[in-house]
């Protein structure tokens, strides 16, 4: 077997970086506050985990449709505002969007029984409502992200008559794509029997799924690389605190709802069928969707890969369909420093240009 | 899987100390100015992973300096590493339900390897039921036998999955000894990402496999059903001392849920009935419930 002989100058040099990069880790986490402090907003709905945000333009409204943004019930939104520097929700505001934010909260074991028709008939449908009321306008444009993305398309096909445009942001729609790794991975989990044994399943344990798509670059590898972020600038450090905080905040999932995605979204690859699906007691046809959509993705993204977002193109027969690849990953494409120089304006101008007289 | 990466940095060595004593003064600090517990826990991770990547490093180049480091031994290393790790991760993430990991616990005389006492509580098991048969009630044996049954199927489903992950970290060896024979490293970094590069691309590769996603699905399954049986168990307990188990919980949870469903249902009813008494009303009004 070959030997390795390291270059000892070098070397030394490597774990002195290393180690000034500790210290420096250090001394930002001795002095840093990292308690997450989104742009401003006013709660105007509430219902059961269920709440919904108004935030304000910073600027005069030059899109008069508001916009409201559907996150997935994974994970929390806060992420798309998650610092001054590092928020989708603000460079939405300052292109001059009224958006509204949907946060389905922490459901309880009590919750467990709840269908995706209670998400799409009663919450989103309630909070489209009161978006309506609150705006005094007769439809709105409708933005998902990841499963919320999944969510809109449903939600935008059983109620064409309120969505004037749609946005799918690293939105699942081929999970039959060989590159859809997540639908593999957990394809023989027995749901029903996760519902019996847990009650709610466990937001941690999708954690660890997740993780499990890579775990030495996921784990070791960031880990060894979190000093060159927590050593540097305080700005940087904070917002590789406030990501740390916000993966490690999953809340646990409604089983009911979460036996359904899965079975629907991922192992029967619903969207992607011609004939369509049932849901809340309708047959939902992707093909009939004539909402202008705008389909936003990444194209380094692991958990959604791009060729799993992108079929959305095909699944759907919309007029108005328009795409935008970021160089990012799944998180990178909603903050990372690139995608919010492209996305919002990309959203904004996209909206302007179909911000007529039908939106009244 | 994090905490198989924890495991990777977890290790006691003085040789730690430099390393460590940056988090002895922020815990320090800690005591003092209430820093939140999330960024000592996060130092703790990057100190200890630090302290063990700087003496791999040290000790490597020690070697490297001296006549330079056998590429054999240092795979063998990896290679005990790896299934150290392998087996504190399957531990961690397929655990046992908490009081069934008390009970075996209590069985164990002196804490034994995972393998032999968990085989020590499923004979111990077995016996007491052989004993029990003649004398025991019939569902009482019945429910011991379930139990049984699904320990049994646990550590089946166990070992399967132990051997997929094996699997990987054999491919990641070889791996890694092809790259070795091809490149010439003299760097610490690119020796590290070299390794993370090979590790990751087996790990791709076997999760591809209809196999690994077999094992998979099985040990969680398994394990679901251990924890499904151990609640029922728990259940009958509960239920025999008149206390509210998990089911009728659910029940009640379920009764709740078609309550909220039928009262939206007629508030929907209500806003139709409203909107064709004042046709001017548009769907812009919602509902009198979401107007409180």
């Amino acid at each position: 077997m070959p030997k390795i002989r390291l270059d000892p100058d070098h070397a030394r040099r490597q774990l002195a970086a290393r180690q000034k990069n500790l210290h420096a880790s250090l001394a930002n986490l001795s002095q840093l506050d990292s308690r997450h402090r989104g742009a401003e907003r006013e709660e105007i709905f509430a219902t059961d985990t269920v709440r919904l945000y108004h935030y304000r333009p910073t600027r005069a409204a030059r899109t008069a449709t508001p916009l409201l943004i559907c996150y997935a019930l994974v994970n929390r939104p806060w992420v798309l505002d998650l610092s001054p520097e590092r928020s989708l929700i603000q460079r939405l505001l300052d292109e001059g969007i009224p958006v509204y934010l949907i946060d389905w909260g922490y459901p309880t074991r009590s919750d467990r029984f709840l269908e995706l028709e209670d998400y799409l008939e009663d919450y989103l449908d309630r909070c489209v409502d009161r978006v309506l009321h609150h705006s005094q306008r007769e439809r709105l444009n409708l933005a998902g992200v990841c499963q919320g993305g999944v969510l809109s398309l449903c939600y935008s096909a059983l109620h064409p008559d309120k969505v004037s445009n749609l946005i799918t942001l690293v939105t699942p729609v081929d999970s039959a794509h060989p590159g859809f790794r997540l639908g593999r991975l957990t394809a023989h989990i027995d749901l029903a029997l996760a519902a019996s044994a847990y009650g709610n399943l466990p937001g941690p344990l999708l954690n660890e799924i997740y993780q499990a798509l890579k775990p030495m670059r996921l784990g070791l590898q960031k880990r060894l690389q979190a000093g060159n972020e927590l050593g540097g600038e305080p700005e940087r450090a904070l917002n590789y605190l406030l990501m740390e905080r916000w993966l490690n905040d999953c809340p646990d999932l409604a089983s009911a709802a979460l036996q359904e995605f899965v079975q629907l979204f991922m192992r029967d690859n619903a969207l992607m069928r011609p004939e369509g699906f049932e849901l809340a007691g309708k047959t939902l046809r992707m093909r009939a969707l004539q909402t202008p959509l705008l389909n936003i993705f990444g194209l380094k993204d692991d958990l959604v890969p791009a060729e799993t977002a992108r079929a959305l193109r095909q699944a759907t027969d919309s007029p108005d369909y328009t795409e935008l690849a970021i160089a990012a990953g799944h998180i990178g494409t909603l903050t990372g420093r690139n995608a919010l120089n492209q996305v919002p304006s990309a959203i904004a101008q996209w909206l302007r240009q179909r911000d007529g007289d039908k939106n009244g | 899987m994090r905490q198989w990466i924890e495991q990777l940095e977890q290790h006691d060595d003085s040789a730690e100390q430099a390393d460590l004593e940056p988090l002895q003064r922020l815990l320090e600090a800690n005591v003092a100015r209430q820093i939140p517990q999330e960024h000592t826990e996060l130092l703790l991770k990057l100190t200890r992973q630090s302290a063990r990547f700087n003496q791999f490093a040290t000790e490597l180049l020690a070697h490297s300096q001296r006549d330079g480091v056998d590429s054999a031994v240092l795979l063998d290393q990896f290679k005990q590493h790896l299934d150290q790790l392998t087996r504190d991760w399957v531990l961690y993430s397929w655990q046992l339900p908490e009081q069934l990991g008390i009970l075996m616990g209590l069985f164990s005389a002196q804490p034994l390897p995972w393998q032999e006492g968990f085989e020590q509580f499923a004979q111990l098991l077995s016996t007491l039921l052989s004993n029990l048969r003649p004398v025991a009630r019939p569902d009482l044996i019945a429910q011991m036998k379930e139990s049984l049954a699904l320990l049994e199927r646990f550590e089946q489903a166990r070992k399967h999955y132990m051997a997929q992950l094996s699997r990987i970290n054999a491919q990641a060896l070889e791996r890694m000894a092809r790259q070795l024979e091809g490149a010439a490293v003299t760097d610490i970094d690119q020796l590290h990402q070299l390794w993370i590069e090979s590790y990751e691309s087996a790990y791709q590769q076997q999760i591809s496999s209809q196999e690994y996603c077999a094992a998979l699905g099985e040990i969680s399954n398994a394990a679901m059903a251990l924890r499904q049986g151990w609640q029922r168990q728990r259940d009958r307990f509960c239920g025999a001392l008149g206390l509210v188990t998990d089911t009728r919980h659910d029940e009640l949870a379920q009764r709740h849920h078609q309550l909220r469903r039928r009262v939206r249902a007629l508030e929907r009813e209500l806003a139709e009935l409203r909107r064709a008494v004042h046709p001017k009303a548009s769907h812009k009004e919602p509902n009198a419930q979401d107007q409180a």
